[in-house]
């Protein structure tokens, strides 16, 4: 595909006139989808798919247009040129566009990850032989992602990978269940088996009779898959320049310094050690690190290329919607064998479910506890906890009721496959916070 | 365009006798156009091409999905479902072989009065630029007014040689807009992002798609400013249909999805606190709960003749009376379940398999004006246009939130309140339905991004409501 893709964008280029500029963006992938429910297959396919975003910029205007490849080139360079044509007859009728910014400086990259993977039959009946006997619900998503840049000046960016994500939960019955993945870039049977192992001791705890707890404020542990649905919240407009300016960011209170997290919170983009490309839709190299929260406070925001020109700041190669792709949550101090006796009595939060804003500009969440949820009581796990929902601000959760966070961090890979299999990482370690509230 | 004469042999030479397979294509065109703070934003047009060939092999069933349409390209994809199919054999959780599969033919087009380019590019740009303006006061200092528009033509294609082409044209217009004031935050929408419908140009008067309703919500916005703080407390909710599409869709709608409550979606949407058991005899709400499956309604924005299974559609009672009497879930899941279902197995685009999805799932009005629900409430709010959602993975225990409140004290509309919540569990919520709405106070809106399934899909869903008042709800507001 790259030799197929930079003919298209150097056919194209050539014909890009003196007072226009024209930039390409590939999101490609060949996947294999096998979903399970109880252990059984309920869908398999596969999908290949590669779409390319042509960007024409002429005096002061800018329009886009997105081609599905056909694996056909001919076919192709003819949709390309018409599409050309449309956008030379399209930027006339806008007017100026004061927030147009891209990439003048030259910086070709060439990114394909080596990986180990058998072939994806293989990998189905090993996940069916390891979940027998098991109620086994799940995905699992095998195959090459792609992200390419072109541009008219000749800058050219390939990443590829090809991975592997299976995302899975057991069930006992009802909603009483433990959930786990296992992701990566070299598939080894004794890893899933460990971790199904690990899945099915946590289950034998599930079997026991749920506790139902009663509204209040409790100290809680979130373990690294739950303070990534918080930190995925707190990312939807909290760290982008445009909702801090426009009044639409969560952590407008963190800007405007009326509001800190606690000391030990440092919060960064860590693009170095991400799993996303290291170029932006617009070309642009992103910096090795954005160090976001510092100390508990604001440091830097996240800057697309027209928001910077809107608001006059520095780009620093986020996306579109100033989200973070590689967001890292500094280590603290608790050992994973003390989580237990550091929290001593409150409620273990496995997972989370459903977060969203219940109060945006008090950076307040509501959501549910969901999977694998225990109550503590003396450092000895009592009993799985019947569903609840919470309603907590990060100001008060990673603030003044922040306990501390554990040593260990884990890393984890995007399972979203909303139009196609994304690429975004986390890095996080578990957190113990005081006062967390229960309503329902 | 693509040569469907060529693609047609392709695949039916792509086939084998005593197997069934189909193909679904889907051509769609998109164009977004938008004006943020007076700006225009770098208009986008998409072009996006592909299928899907789905095998059924035995007790197997497999697909493949491409975008290479050349003679080459089609059987590739055949092999690859079949490959699929037979790995399937043995190993699905639906025997297959066990029901015979459709073979639709027929064909449904939205109904357009005023086509999406009978005005230009610029024209519509101006446009947006005099509703963008509309929303200006002293207060906003961030307005959005846009358009998205998608042309999509689905085919079905079978091994039998059966066709239907469907046609779709879907606007999704968008007005939002936010306010500040002494350190407060308000945003006002135009119902958020439930306005959308099935049309032409025309659908602009039927959602108020228009300068008028974006001035009054920078009014509106500011008003909210200047208002306290919703207060705590059991009390009466009346709805808009603006937030009555989110109440359906969360706690009627996906509870009642087959799939789910098959256990297909456990490991990701979750599943439902709605049993087999419960279909037929469970009341969900009171008696004046009266909900429909209906893509057969005009214009709305998930109307259709078949579903992407090639199931065809026709309207159906989900609860009648209150009482719960069919669930959501095409052929496949009627087999599995052995429960009566609807038309609804369907895939956001051509990359992914069907799924049981909601449709147009519909609240029917009742005989009560506004002004008497209204009058019927000693103590309560009046809540519009949906902000904040959040429910369990078994549908029942829900928080949600609007951007506008309005107390109602002893029969009257009194103050405005500032972020309005709620939250409740979905029985004793539906059961507590007191007033439903007439005729006149019914909206039909659309939802583009309802997401489920894995792999992922964000899938187009249109529900209509009246307004609706509920009693002893635990109503309350955000901080300052």
């Amino acid at each position: 595909m790259k030799n197929y893709f930079f003919k298209i964008t150097d056919h194209i280029s050539r014909k890009i006139n003196g007072d226009e500029f024209a930039h390409f963006y590939l999101e490609g992938e060949q996947s294999d989808f096998i979903r399970f429910n109880q252990n059984k297959i309920r869908q398999n396919g596969n999908v290949v798919q590669y779409y390319c975003t042509l960007t024409l910029i002429s005096n002061n205007r800018q329009a886009s247009a997105v081609i599905t490849l056909s694996n056909d080139i001919e076919v192709d360079l003819k949709l390309f040129d018409k599409a050309l044509g449309t956008l030379r007859k399209t930027l006339p009728k806008l007017v100026e566009d004061p927030y147009i910014l891209y990439s003048t400086e030259v910086n070709s990259t060439y990114n394909i990850e080596e990986s180990e993977l058998p072939d994806t039959l293989s990998i189905v009946d090993e996940v069916m032989q390891k979940g027998r006997k098991k109620d086994l619900v799940g995905i699992l998503s095998s195959g090459t992602i792609v992200r390419a840049f072109a541009n008219s000046l000749g800058q050219k960016n390939w990443f590829e990978k090809s991975g592997f994500s299976l995302d899975w939960s057991i069930y006992f019955e009802k909603d009483k269940a433990v959930k786990s993945g296992y992701a990566g870039y070299k598939w080894k049977n004794s890893e899933l088996a460990e971790k199904m192992d690990q899945a099915a001791k946590e289950l034998s705890i599930m079997k026991k009779p749920a506790s139902t707890i009663n509204p209040g404020i409790y100290r809680v542990y979130l373990a690294p898959a739950a303070v990534d649905n918080f930190m995925h919240i707190m990312s939807w407009g909290g760290f982008g320049i445009k909702s801090q300016k426009t009044g639409n960011s969560s952590l407008l209170k963190l800007v405007e310094g009326t509001k800190s997290f606690n000391e030990k919170i440092n919060l960064t983009e860590n693009n170095l050690d991400g799993s996303s490309p290291l170029f932006s839709d617009t070309g642009f190299i992103k910096p090795d690190k954005i160090v976001l929260v510092e100390n508990g406070n604001l440091k830097e925001s996240l800057a697309s290329p027209r928001s910077a020109k809107e608001f006059e700041v520095a780009q620093n190669g986020a996306n579109p919607w100033e989200m973070p792709e590689s967001i890292e949550l500094s280590a603290g101090g608790i050992a994973h064998d003390n989580i237990l006796k550091t929290l001593d009595s409150g409620i273990y939060l496995n997972n989370v479910h459903y977060l969203n804003y219940s109060d945006r500009s008090n950076c307040s969440m509501t959501g549910m506890s969901r999977f694998a949820c225990f109550e503590i009581k003396n450092g000895k796990i009592i009993a799985p906890i019947n569903v609840m929902r919470f309603d907590v601000s990060l100001f008060d959760m990673l603030g003044d009721n922040f306990v501390g966070a554990t040593k260990k961090r884990e890393r984890m890979l995007s399972t979203n496959t909303y139009g196609q299999r994304h690429t975004e990482s986390s890095h996080l370690p578990g957190i113990i916070v005081d006062n967390f509230k229960f309503t329902l | 365009m693509i040569d469907l004469k060529n693609v047609r042999n392709s695949f039916l030479n792509a086939t084998e006798k005593g197997v069934f397979s189909s193909m679904r294509i889907v051509l769609s065109h998109s164009e977004s156009i938008g004006v943020r703070q007076d700006i225009g934003e770098p208009p986008a047009f998409a072009d996006d091409t592909g299928y899907m060939i789905t095998v059924y092999e035995k007790d197997g069933s497999g697909y493949a999905a491409s975008s290479d349409l050349s003679n080459d390209g089609i059987k590739n994809a055949y092999q690859k479902a079949k490959e699929w199919a037979l790995f399937n054999n043995g190993k699905s959780v639906v025997p297959f072989s066990g029901f015979d599969r459709l073979t639709p033919k027929g064909s449904y087009s939205s109904p357009v009065k005023t086509p999406w380019n009978s005005t230009s590019l610029s024209d519509k740009a101006n446009y947006l630029k005099e509703l963008n303006l509309a929303m200006k006061d002293e207060f906003t200092v961030d307005r959005t007014a846009s358009l998205d528009y998608i042309k999509r033509k689905s085919i079905f294609l079978t091994s039998d040689g059966t066709e239907s082409v469907q046609d779709y044209d879907f606007i999704i217009p968008f007005l939002s807009l936010t306010s500040v004031k002494d350190g407060k935050v308000q945003r006002r929408s135009l119902d958020s992002f439930a306005v959308a419908m099935q049309g032409g140009l025309e659908i602009f008067d039927k959602v108020g798609f228009n300068a008028e309703n974006g001035q009054r919500l920078a009014v509106e916005a500011a008003e909210l400013l200047d208002a306290p703080i919703c207060p705590n407390g059991n009390m009466d909710l009346l709805l808009d249909p603006g937030q009555m599409v989110l109440q359906i869709h969360e706690s009627i709608g996906h509870p009642l999805e087959i799939d789910r409550i098959l256990g297909d979606e456990r490991n990701y949407a979750g599943t439902s606190f709605v049993t087999k058991e419960m279909v037929g005899s469970f009341r969900y709400g009171s008696n004046l709960l009266n909900i429909s499956f209906d893509p057969t309604v005009e214009g709305q924005f998930a109307s259709y003749l078949f579903d992407d299974d090639g199931n065809r559609t026709q309207k159906e009672y989900l609860i009648e009376n209150g009482v719960l009497k069919r669930a959501l879930g095409s052929d496949i899941s009627q087999y599995r379940s052995k429960l009566p279902g609807t038309a609804n197995s369907r895939a956001s685009n051509w990359n992914r398999p069907p799924v049981d999805r909601m449709a147009n799932i519909n609240l029917e009005p009742d005989n009560s004006t506004l002004e008497k629900m209204i009058s019927k409430t000693e103590k309560g709010v009046f809540m519009k246009t949906n902000q904040s959602w959040s429910i369990d993975d078994s549908r029942n225990k829900f928080q949600f939130g609007c951007e506008w409140g309005q107390l109602i004290e002893n029969g009257k509309l009194t103050k405005l309140v500032r972020k309005p919540n709620y939250r409740g569990i979905s029985r004793n919520f539906w059961n507590n339905l007191k007033m439903v709405g007439n005729k006149d106070t019914v909206e039909v809106k659309g939802v583009p991004n309802c997401g489920k399934a894995e792999p992922n899909q964000a899938i187009f869903v249109g529900h209509s409501s009246p307004a609706c008042l509920f009693s002893d709800i635990d109503i309350f507001g955000g901080e300052q």
